[in-house]
């Protein structure tokens, strides 16, 4: 038995216990980062929406504000989004 | 929460219409994530079922499109299973289709009415989805009463004939498909995958099962592939609406909160189950919506009065029958998405278990 190593205990199963913990904390930062972002996105769009569908409503080169806008969420709600699934442990087979 | 109506046609949306955009793209964005497209088709009818204009629907609807893909091409990349050189070359082509596809759809409405077009939009999916959808179903069925889930993908006489074409100058290298294949033959498949999206919204009906029978790519790399198709479509649709000031990016970025968690899961889905699903899953899928369309052509051929007149009363029961059928074909789909995602994950854990079970003590970590 090694120096620390409780009776009974395994080797191999503090390690893999100590790394859930990390991981799960490095979900739960790039959770909130990624929700704190989406959610000001999602705030910015709603706040001044009457600007922005007055703008977008006109046509021609104001189709930009609203690609803008979608690569802007999509970058912020689609990694939030793959976080999320991770985080409850809903990930892909290796 | 209640959205402002700001200009005439972008229209005053309440909790209940928030919700139901949420939950239709949430599942819209499951079916996507797992075949690649097919979720979409339903969100059109969605949002004008809560009197969204059908310009603003269309254009918002593809709006979300592009950068769904976008994220749910990303993720089965980092499965290896997305071929970006066919996506592209596929996509190019398809862009020009839809822009034809679109041009059809509005000397067919300027001619004929909005019936006529409706008429010919029905016609084209009842056709298409009865050929492609049960050609799809019959395979997996092939393949499930086989018992071989587990073999190589049987590459069809079509492709290897397709494989087999040597036109010089013309030929490009395609890892998905471990083949050269001349560009000749991937720019009508794209042409006809845009056309189809222009037409009813869904070119992955005929992209995805393209791309297996015609040029022989494996089901989850063509389901896969097909996201970077919808991207390049869906950008280009989004650019053309946006320009003429027909997008709501509220809609569409409220279907996109849904969408992506959707999208995110199917995608994980594809890790768990047998490459065959898609095919089970794109061919139910196809079949059911067949149903949908099908009830819709009387109604048309009574509005342009080439058959009897239908009683209005019974119009708008075939209509709330036709978009119910629609919505059982996306949530079926789902179901069957879900319930191969939970069994898979089930028997993965049970393998994880038995393979830390034979692990002797202090012989190393599990396997993640």
């Amino acid at each position: 038995m090694k120096p620390g190593q409780a009776a009974g205990e395994r080797l191999w199963i503090s390690p893999i216990r100590d790394k859930d913990m990390s991981t799960k904390s490095k979900y739960l930062t790039s959770l909130l980062g990624f929700g704190g972002l989406t959610a000001v996105l999602y705030f910015l769009l709603f706040y001044f929406e009457t600007e922005i569908v007055e703008i977008t409503s006109k046509g021609g080169w104001s189709f930009l504000i609203p690609v803008t806008i979608a690569f802007a969420i999509s970058y912020g709600h689609g990694n939030f989004t793959a976080v999320f699934w991770d985080w409850l442990g809903i990930k892909a087979k290796n | 929460m209640t959205l402002d109506p700001i200009s005439a046609s972008f229209i005053d949306l309440d909790l209940g219409g928030i919700l139901l955009l949420l939950s239709f793209g949430f599942v819209g964005g499951l079916v996507s994530g797992f075949i690649g497209s097919g979720g979409a088709f339903v969100l059109t009818p969605a949002m004008m079922s809560i009197g969204v204009p059908g310009i603003v629907a269309v254009a918002s609807n593809i709006c979300h499109k592009f950068p769904k893909a976008l994220v749910g091409a990303l993720k089965r990349a980092k499965y290896g299973q997305v071929d970006f050189k066919l996506g592209a070359v596929l996509g190019v082509s398809a862009e020009v289709g839809m822009l034809y596809g679109a041009h059809i759809q509005e000397s067919i409405k300027t001619a004929f009415g909005h019936s006529g077009s409706n008429l010919y939009v029905s016609t084209a999916f009842v056709i298409i989805l009865a050929v492609v959808g049960s050609y799809v179903l019959y395979d997996a069925w092939m393949i499930h009463r086989s018992g071989e889930y587990q073999a190589e993908e049987k590459v069809t006489r079509l492709a290897r004939w397709v494989q087999s074409l040597d036109i010089p100058g013309t030929m490009i290298y395609f890892p998905s498909i471990k083949a050269r294949i001349s560009f000749l033959v991937t720019i009508p498949i794209g042409f006809a995958t845009g056309m189809l999206a222009a037409t009813i919204a869904v070119g992955g009906f005929i992209g995805v099962p393209s791309m297996m029978y015609v040029l022989g790519a494996p089901s989850l790399m063509a389901s896969a592939t097909e996201l970077v198709i919808a991207f390049v479509m869906g950008l280009g649709g989004a650019i053309q609406y946006g320009w003429g000031g027909h997008v709501d990016i509220r809609l569409a970025m409220i279907l996109l909160a849904g969408s992506l968690f959707g999208i995110q899961l199917g995608a994980i889905g594809t890790t768990y189950v047998q490459p065959y699903m898609v095919k089970v899953v794109m061919g139910v899928i196809m079949v059911i919506v067949l149903f949908s369309r099908a009830i819709m052509i009387p109604v048309y051929l009574s509005e342009l009065e080439l058959i009897e007149q239908i009683a209005p009363e019974n119009i708008k029961y075939l209509r709330n029958l036709s978009f119910g059928i629609m919505s059982l074909a996306l949530v079926t789909g789902a179901g069957i998405i879900l319930r191969a995602l939970i069994l898979g994950m089930r028997a993965h854990r049970s393998e994880l278990a038995a393979a830390a079970a034979a692990q002797p003590a202090g012989h190393g970590p599990l396997p993640r």
